[in-house]
């Protein structure tokens, strides 16, 4: 008994090492690592919840404007009505006369089946006669004014009897829709003001819009084809 | 001889007085620094339940936030397919119109010599045909092409053919870029 003080304090400091070894430097490092987890979890509970802020603040029914008029603009689908209404509204301001419209639009949107995402615009070819003024005027409406948004890819013809005889080949664009949202947490973006402007000058193209069309009430389909 | 009597009892009461000094230390320092690992590990445990509650807490928040954003998921689509189409229409119109390409074609041609079609290619380049029975016309078009600086409104203008058909009819191919 002559070193017995030595007992405890041995028993203490073995104890520690021990109790460190097997505890405290686990548990600190799972304690780091969770709280690692916790600064991540926390970023994105941010993320949500200004994600959750911006989509409170947007104005529904303005937002169901924005997007009428943008499908009218750049539809979904290959919108073949509204290319000819825009195609007839074009002749008819411009004052020439469309001779013919083509159209081969190939695959269409149904309910169960989208567009592809990389599909590019929708061909037509128009033959049209007129004045040249009025074949301008026609050709800058097309491209300017009317929807959905038209680009002119090749022109030829030529000038018989006084009068412009042109074959136009266009390109009639459309952007499918997306197949997602992508993650949740994913931030909304929001209109730059240049897409604001863009936006305001389309408007007048546009016209008035409705964002419940008249086609919705109309029946559709005819169960006996021979009636 | 006489054997020489040392006396060890100061020697003793000093190395025992000083075993009993460093008992009391070891002994004292020891339960300190047990007491103090005691609250030490407690503290370590504490806070890695105080976190662990953080954590849940915030995951069910995200949860709940979620919910509320998958609530809304009409409105992001909506907003997220205007942006879309703004960004593609913003493309489309930034690209230049037939019309002033008309113009510009227009401004280097000659009386005699006549467009028969204009093509606007993918790299954004046009494509122009002219044709005419005039070879002076023709000379006289290449030459107002040379003599305007950059070709008129196109920084780069290449003759790709040029060629004379069976009726007399010249035949021009003009690459233009803009």
């Amino acid at each position: 008994m002559q070193y017995g003080f030595y007992v405890l304090p041995v028993t203490i400091i073995t104890a520690v090492a021990l109790l460190t070894i097997g505890v405290g430097i686990p548990k600190v490092k799972a304690t780091l690592e969770l709280r690692q987890e916790l600064k991540l979890a926390s970023a994105k509970l941010l993320r949500l919840t200004e994600k959750t802020a911006a989509l409170q603040r947007l104005d529904e029914t303005e937002l169901r404007t924005k997007m009428a008029v943008m499908e009218r603009v750049l539809p979904s689908r290959k919108d073949v009505g509204g290319v000819l209404l825009g195609l007839r509204q074009a002749a008819l301001s411009a004052g020439v006369t469309v001779v013919s419209v083509n159209l081969a639009p190939g695959e269409l949107a149904t309910g169960s089946s989208k567009l592809k995402q990389t599909a590019s615009g929708m061909e037509v070819e128009v033959k049209l006669t007129g004045q040249i003024g009025a074949v301008e005027e026609w050709l800058r409406l097309v491209e300017e004014e009317v929807v959905p948004v038209m680009r002119v890819k090749a022109l030829s013809g030529g000038q018989d009897a006084g009068s412009w005889q042109l074959k136009v080949n266009l390109k009639a664009e459309y952007l499918p829709l997306p197949e997602g949202l992508g993650a949740a947490n994913k931030p909304l973006v929001g209109l730059s003001q240049e897409e604001e402007t863009l936006y305001q000058r389309l408007v007048p193209r546009v016209g008035e819009v409705t964002t419940e069309t008249d086609l919705d009430q109309v029946p559709l389909g005819n169960p006996n084809l021979l009636q | 001889m006489q054997p020489i009597k040392v006396n060890l009892l100061p020697y003793k009461q000093r190395w025992f007085t000083v075993r009993q000094r460093l008992a009391w230390w070891l002994t004292t320092g020891s339960m300190i620094l047990g007491a103090g690992y005691a609250v030490l590990l407690g503290s370590l445990l504490t806070w890695q339940v105080i976190t662990e509650g953080q954590m849940r807490a915030t995951l069910r928040r995200i949860d709940q936030t979620k919910k509320e954003v998958e609530a809304l998921a009409g409105r992001e689509s909506q907003q997220v397919l205007v942006k879309n189409k703004l960004t593609k229409a913003a493309e489309l119109i930034r690209q230049p119109g037939i019309t002033p390409v008309l113009r510009a074609v227009g401004n280097l041609l000659v009386p005699g010599v006549q467009w028969r079609e204009i093509a606007v290619k993918s790299d954004g380049g046009i494509e122009v045909t002219l044709g005419s029975s005039d070879v002076v016309a023709v000379g006289e078009t290449l030459e107002n092409i040379e003599a305007k600086a950059g070709g008129g409104d196109f920084s780069q203008v290449r003759l790709e053919s040029l060629t004379k058909a069976n009726n007399g009819e010249y035949g021009l191919t003009l690459n233009l870029n803009r």
